[in-house]
């Protein structure tokens, strides 16, 4: 189990791979995962209790209660509103993990994988250890490094277009909303008598603020279509043959899709994480989490504002959220290596 | 068959017998197949010519069917058109002189096949362009 150097023939000769060979082949990787056999996949379902990841809540405040007398305003003395006290909850994200039950490819006669030179004049074929420690997981950390990688998702708050990606879901799967207070008291930030009491709207209503929407990376997105020298076999009649390319992707794809799926410490994994008044820290990784695209911020107001209302007799005074953006929670998508 | 000696107390009648015995073994020089018959010397000196010599022995080994079968051999140099050898040996075997498809023998390089547990599935000899060693 080491990390070798295939051969190949180089139209006049047989050729260790250089370095920057080596690379393409764990871009080429990565261009596969792109493709739509990935095992690991993120769904919009709504009302499906968000299988194998958190749930998002997006928080608002809410009106206090109203208070009334017949004589004057001076008389109410109206409750503060309620921070965050309304919510909905976004579970709308689901993650599969073995999509397609990936299967490992076999050592079928132990000459599977490419050959290597393992001194001088001896060639070696790879074991399916050293794929993992040449290619494959080098091309997981590649997967997992943040950037839009082929075949991984991300947030935005692009709801019909982004640049080499594809949407999920046309819903988005986190709206923050807000009180209205510019549609119901016109942001007044301070104490003001306006006709608008008894609410019609009750004491939670909201307005969108920001929707964000789940995206997948298209295939060819980060290197585009990775051009490699493929490596050289023996068979089982001792030739050294060059496999066809799609011999060669079908055995990196069937490394990556299972060892993705499967094998512990590389398999790609998606979780929210949260800071601020719904905090969640992802424990379960060994790569350190990186964040998906953008953001998703749980916000609400940060002041109220007294709102009196004489109707005849009847003095009414309630306490409105106002002011500015306040953030409850910030919520990340997270790629990482568990 | 005795030298014919001729001796001082010979008659003259042996004297003619002997002398035409040596005649006889002479032989008749216009009988010579020789080129040049003006004299037996002229005759053995035409035929003890190298060039005459190689003529005589090239064109009777390219009869078809006619080979050299001796039991030793040896020659300084030699070129052989073509040939088969059943077995060959040599103990100064100069392989930087041997070439095969202009590729000198001294570039055999020895070659090995293993399979991902380290079995060896094919051993042999590659004849390699190169004669560097560790390189192919």
């Amino acid at each position: 189990m080491a990390v070798r150097t295939p051969v190949y023939w180089d139209g006049s000769s047989i050729a260790e791979m250089s370095a920057s060979q080596i690379t393409a082949i764990k871009q080429r990787c990565v261009y596969l995962f792109g493709g739509s056999g990935r095992p690991v996949n993120l769904t919009y379902d709504a009302g499906n209790s968000a299988v194998g990841m958190r749930r998002m809540i997006d928080t608002r405040d809410t009106a206090g209660a109203a208070t009334n007398n017949t004589t004057s305003f001076a008389n109410n003395s109206p409750p503060s509103t309620n921070d965050g006290a309304a919510s909905t909850t976004y579970d709308y994200v689901d993650l599969s993990q073995t999509d397609g039950s990936p299967t490992e490819t076999a050592d079928t006669n132990n000459i599977a994988f490419p050959l290597y030179i393992e001194s001088t004049g001896v060639f070696r074929s790879m074991t399916r250890d050293d794929m993992y420690d040449t290619f494959i997981n080098d091309a997981i950390d590649l997967l997992v490094d943040g950037n839009d990688r082929d075949g991984t998702y991300r947030v935005s708050t692009q709801p019909t277009t982004l640049a080499n990606h594809t949407r999920v879901n046309s819903n988005p799967i986190f709206v923050d909303k807000r009180y209205d207070a510019s549609g119901v008291h016109g942001g007044a930030t301070g104490t003001s008598t306006q006709d608008i009491l008894p609410l019609t709207g009750g004491v939670d209503d909201p307005v969108t603020i920001t929707s964000f929407y789940l995206w997948r990376t298209n295939q060819g997105a980060s290197y585009g279509t990775p051009s490699i020298e493929i490596p050289l076999q023996t068979d089982t009649d001792e030739n050294l043959v060059t496999y066809s390319p799609s011999e060669f992707d079908d055995l990196l794809e069937s490394l990556i899709f299972y060892s993705a799926a499967f094998r512990t410490n590389y398999i790609i994994h998606y979780n929210f994480e949260a800071a601020g008044v719904d905090a969640q820290v992802i424990t379960d990784n060994v790569s350190t989490p990186k964040q998906r695209g953008d953001a998703i911020i749980d916000t609400t107001l940060n002041a109220q504002v007294r709102i009196n209302d004489q109707d005849a007799d009847n003095y009414r005074s309630q306490n409105l959220p106002t002011g500015s953006a306040e953030v409850e929670t910030t919520y990340t998508l997270k790629i990482y290596r568990k | 068959m005795a030298i014919t000696v001729i001796n001082l107390s010979d008659p003259i009648s042996t004297l003619v017998t002997k002398t035409n015995t040596v005649a006889s073994d002479l032989g008749d020089k216009a009988n010579l197949s020789t080129t040049d018959k003006t004299s037996l010397v002229t005759a053995i000196n035409e035929l003890n010519s190298a060039s005459n010599i190689a003529s005589q022995v090239e064109t009777f080994f390219n009869n078809d069917g006619v080979i050299l079968d001796v039991g030793g051999f040896h020659a300084d140099s030699a070129n052989i058109d073509s040939a088969h050898i059943t077995s060959l040996s040599s103990d100064t075997f100069n392989s930087n002189t041997i070439n095969i498809d202009g590729v000198t023998v001294s570039d055999l390089k020895p070659l090995q096949i293993k399979n991902s547990a380290g079995t060896v599935v094919l051993a042999g000899y590659l004849l390699s362009t190169s004669n560097v060693d560790g390189t192919l």
